[in-house]
């Protein structure tokens, strides 16, 4: 099992949307059931883009708080991806689940095995931005950190407190590795060029080679609750995080 | 097309597939197994012992040469040997190469032996005169295949030296873009990409030698930054123009690029290695590769579906000769070290071929030239035939200039092998008398009973044809991927005619005849029938069709007597005849359609329209105008629709506002919005000026096989047949329609 993290400082980058995307395409690469996806944003969103406009269970902050195991709350969607959502949840149980967090820094890795998710090939685990306990969690059990850009001056400025945290966390854990990938690129905008240039002369083979453009198929896609490969199979964004998906896998294989 | 057609129905009938076995892949096997035992026998350790077998074998050689065998003996040693090389010429390897070469120079010599002793008339007659014409263009042929093997025995196939990290050891470059009459439209992408070298900016300059004078050139080079340079007079053409700027700058290492050769960005960092390398080194020469087509694959509609004739020259003759440290400057794609250039005198400027002339300069010193054979920059061919007729005659003429005036066979400082390569350059561009001979030699039996080879045609049979087949195989496994078999001789009939007067005038008086430069960026407007340039052909093929009619009358009803050489005779009219029908299809001019260059060129690319949305897809062509791009869906856009492309180059993405021109779902066609300098620039920076815009275009023809070969060429001439008896037919329809006329009118 591969676990991803797909982390960022700022909020409306595009994690969710890479999150479910990007899995999609690994389940296209790797075969159905052999990817998952974990929510670990009260935001409760990711299970949106598989189409479950209905809530199965009630969600793995619900089941945790009352201490039964996740798999009755995994929700195989029809893209091939297996999904675990976080749930609607009042702010008394949110409050509890993020109580048992701070208290079980393994937790989410303990129930990964405890759900089956273990079997899988690769997980990928939602989370919301910033600093909070849900990113402790998730860095605790991930292999890679996915760090979701924008190309913009405002994404640019949280890279250093982004490499700061990844330096503290690389004590605790020298095995988790971290990549870069910018969402929402738009060609036009000299000024995103350059910021991602700078950031690849910086972080070099960290930044994922291909990006991923800002296409009005994501936003749309979402609408219709699919996958944008399932949604718009040529639009470019849907290239775009194939190939990113499969430079992911190349970098973590090495 | 009934003729075609009937063919199309023979090959159903008979199965011979397009892509039958003949193209087959080399295999491994036996003979290879057995070469590897024969080269690693322990025998050759012996002191002696090279030597002693080399010995053995130039004697079993002149022997074989030499000995008189009676018809059935040379029949069965041409069955034997034969059998031998067609069956080897299947496995891979250099050594079945070699092999096959040294059967063939074996045969091909024996055949020639034959002829110079036995086949000769003893009296002083109409044969012998004849004779002597026949004999003088085999041994042509003879030693131009000879000296061939020996050029192209073993191409070197040069990697580019890598660049040491610290750039400030990196040498400086000026780069001269020479221009006369091109229009600014040809020049800009080149001077453009020609700034966008890798290199470093505080390294690298960029001029514009502009032997117009022109203002527009003066501004354009003002506007993106590079120096504009002119001189009083236009002395010595292109030659005199480069020399004139060699004062004025300073640069240690200086590229030429001819004004429409548009350099890709990795030029210096493939080709300036080597001068780091090789101290000696004067001078490294990259290909011309030509992203339109010549005036042969437009006509024949051939373009890039088999090997041009630069093909043969750069990916093989050019390596070849890099063996032998005798690789040629070819004037365009190339970069020269200044202080050598300097030591002898500047760019040559006593014959019109300067480039050659100065290798041989550099040669004779010498020096060293080397080259690479990886696609670095890309040109336009010459649009029209009679352009192209031109720039060979002056190719032709240059090269007789050398000949008489620097004589490399002769002249000092040369090693054996460079005056091999030189002789054969230069012997090559005398084949037009050897090739007015082949056409025509049969007719001289055919019309006046001459025996040109005094033999019975069963001897003269086992001895020729052996040797034909011995030298296209062995050439055809050497050249395989850059020329296909008998399309030399097409190209070859073309040209023959009008090189011959301008190499034997140059000859004679190497000052006399007119230069002419080539127009580029020019255009033929409509189909036509170039006359001027068919009208010795047609000659021709008349006497070869008269000839063919009256063999045809002597094998069946009157002096049916040279039953066998009547049909020797008839075999080579009509070989002729297909040669000549073939030239008729390259005079017939079709019409080039569009107004800017367009290249095809599949590129990653991406549309995004105004409501945001994209698509991913890949480009089809582009041109100055816009680029065509391949759907791989239904795009709801419509003409006059303004959108965003993007072409992807590694990292990079270059987006240019459009306006869509045409859409029919598969293929979208978009113009560029007014396009400003900048993404002028970027456009080059996309297309042309990409490292790996012209990799894989060298040699990407299949391996040729002979009869593949000969079949080309057939359905070529059968076209010219069709297409010229119907121009005739319009012809006769007019004449007679305008009689009718005049009959009408009295
Ligand atoms: N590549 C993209 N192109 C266009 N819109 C995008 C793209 N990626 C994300 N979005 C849109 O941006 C918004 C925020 O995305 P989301 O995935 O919820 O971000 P996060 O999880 O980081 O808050 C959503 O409306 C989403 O549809
Ligand atoms: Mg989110």
């Amino acid at each position: 099992m591969i676990v991803i993290a797909v982390i960022s400082m700022k909020g409306g980058v595009g994690k969710t949307s890479a999150t479910a995307n990007i899995a999609a395409s690994l389940a296209k690469l790797l075969g159905n059931g052999a990817v998952g996806v974990i929510d670990l944003d009260p935001q409760n969103s990711l299970h949106l883009h598989f189409g479950q406009s209905f809530q199965v269970g009630g969600g793995l902050a619900a089941a945790s708080v009352m201490d039964t195991d996740w798999a009755d709350e995994i929700y195989c969607s029809e893209y091939g991806v297996d999904c675990v959502p976080y749930g609607d949840v009042t702010e008394q149980e949110r409050e509890a689940f993020e109580e048992l967090l701070e208290t079980q820094p393994e937790f989410i890795g303990k129930q990964l095995y405890a759900s089956g998710f273990a079997q899988k090939r690769v997980v990928l685990i939602d989370t919301p931005p910033g600093p909070s306990v849900y990113l402790r969690q998730a860095s605790q059990c991930a292999d890679v950190a996915l760090v979701v850009l924008l190309a913009d001056g405002g994404s640019y400025a949280t890279i250093p407190a982004m490499e700061t945290w990844l330096e503290e966390m690389h004590i605790k854990r020298p095995e988790l590795k971290s990549m870069y990938v910018f969402n929402q690129v738009d060609g036009m905008n000299a000024l995103g060029q350059d910021v991602i240039e700078v950031v690849r002369l910086h972080l070099t083979s960290r930044v994922v080679r291909s990006v991923i453009h800002v296409d009005e198929s994501v936003a749309e896609a979402l609408a219709f609750q699919k996958p944008v490969a399932a949604y718009a199979p040529h639009s470019q964004a849907s290239h775009d995080i194939d190939h990113v998906a499969k430079q992911l896998m190349q970098y973590v294989v090495q | 097309m009934r003729i075609r057609e009937s063919l199309s129905g023979l090959r159903e009938r008979y199965r011979w597939s397009s892509k039958s076995n003949l193209n087959a892949q080399y295999r491994y096997g036996l003979p290879n197994r057995l070469g590897d035992k024969f080269i690693d026998a322990e025998i050759w350790s012996l002191p002696g012992m090279v030597l002693l077998v080399a010995v053995i074998g130039a004697l079993l050689s002149i022997f074989l040469i030499s000995v008189p065998f009676t018809l059935h003996e040379q029949f069965f040693f041409s069955l034997v040997f034969g059998g031998l090389a067609l069956y080897i010429r299947r496995y891979v390897g250099t050594l079945i190469t070699l092999i096959l070469i040294f059967m063939s120079l074996i045969v091909s010599t024996r055949y020639i032996y034959w002829r110079l002793t036995e086949t000769f008339s003893a009296t002083f007659d109409f044969d012998l005169l004849f004779g002597a014409g026949l004999i003088i263009a085999e041994l042509y042929a003879w030693l131009v295949l000879v000296i061939g093997f020996f050029q192209t025995i073993w191409p070197l196939k040069r990697k580019p030296v890598p660049l040491p990290e610290d750039t400030t050891l990196w040498p400086s470059v000026d780069i001269f873009i020479p221009s006369y009459n091109e229009p600014l439209s040809v020049v800009r992408p080149t001077v453009i990409a020609a700034m966008a070298l890798d290199w470093p900016r505080d390294k690298l300059k960029v001029y514009i030698l502009d032997d117009g004078r022109r203002d527009e050139f003066r501004e354009f080079s003002e506007s993106v930054g590079v120096t504009h340079v002119v001189r009083s007079n236009n002395f010595h053409a292109k030659a005199g123009n480069i020399n004139a700027a060699l004062p004025n700058t300073h640069g240690e290492l200086i590229a030429i690029f001819d004004c429409d050769h548009i350099p890709t960005r990795s030029f210096l960092q493939m080709t300036v290695g080597w001068f780091l390398k090789e101290k000696q080194l004067a001078m490294v020469q990259t290909p011309h590769h030509f992203i339109s087509p010549d005036p042969f694959e437009r006509n024949l509609d051939k373009f890039r579906m088999m090997p041009n004739e630069g093909e043969l020259f750069y990916g093989l003759v050019q390596d070849g000769n890099d063996m032998w440290n005798a690789t040629f400057f070819c004037g365009s794609c190339a970069l020269i070290r200044r202080d050598r250039l300097l030591e002898v005198g500047g760019i040559a400027v006593e014959t019109v071929t300067e480039d050659a002339h100065t290798a041989l300069k550099l040669h004779r010193l010498g020096y060293t030239t080397a080259y690479l054979g990886i696609v670095q920059a890309a040109g336009l061919a010459t649009e029209s035939l009679s352009a192209h007729v031109g720039q060979r005659i002056r190719w032709a003429r240059g090269m007789a200039q050398i000949f008489r005036v620097d004589n490399p066979v002769l002249g000092r400082g040369l090693t054996l092998p460079q005056r091999l390569c030189y002789a054969n350059a230069m012997m090559h561009f005398f084949y037009g008398i050897p090739r007015i001979i082949f056409l025509t030699a049969p007719l001289s039996y055919m019309f006046f009973q001459a025996h040109v080879i005094q033999a019975s045609a069963d001897l003269i049979a086992v001895y020729a044809l052996p040797h034909l087949i011995h030298a296209n195989v062995a050439n055809s496994r050497i050249q395989g991927k850059y020329r296909h078999t008998f399309w030399a001789e097409v190209y070859e009939t073309a040209l023959a005619w009008y090189i011959l007067l301008p190499t034997t005038v140059a000859v004679i008086n190497p000052k006399l005849g007119k230069f002419n430069v080539t127009a580029k960026g020019g255009m033929v407007e409509r189909e036509y029938f170039d006359w001027q340039i068919a009208v010795p052909y047609l000659t021709i093929l008349g006497l070869n069709l008269l000839g063919l009619g009256i063999g045809i009358i002597r094998l069946f009803w009157w002096n049916a007597d040279e039953w066998g050489t009547v049909l020797l005779n008839l075999l080579w009219t009509i070989y002729n005849l297909m040669l000549l029908f073939a030239t008729l299809a390259v005079a017939f001019e079709t019409k080039q359609i569009r107004r800017h260059w367009r290249v095809n060129m599949k590129l990653p690319a991406m549309v995004r329209l105004q409501n945001g949305r994209t698509m991913s897809c890949n480009t089809e062509d582009f041109s100055e105008g816009g680029f065509a791009l391949r759907l791989p869906a239904h795009l709801a856009v419509e003409a006059g629709e303004h959108l965003h492309i993007s072409i992807f180059r590694g990292d990079r993405e270059f987006s240019f506002p459009s306006v869509v021109a045409y859409n029919n779902g598969h293929v979208l066609r978009i113009k560029f919005d007014d396009m400003h300098m900048e993404d002028y620039q970027m456009l080059v920076a996309a297309t042309f000026s990409r490292g790996d815009a012209w990799q894989e275009w060298l040699g990407e023809h299949k391996t040729d096989h002979p009869l593949t070969g000969l079949k080309e060429v057939f359905q070529i001439s059968i076209t010219g047949f069709t297409r010229f008896n119907s121009l005739l037919g319009e012809y006769i329809k007019k004449y007679y329609s305008s009689i009718k006329a005049r009959r009408e009118q009295a």
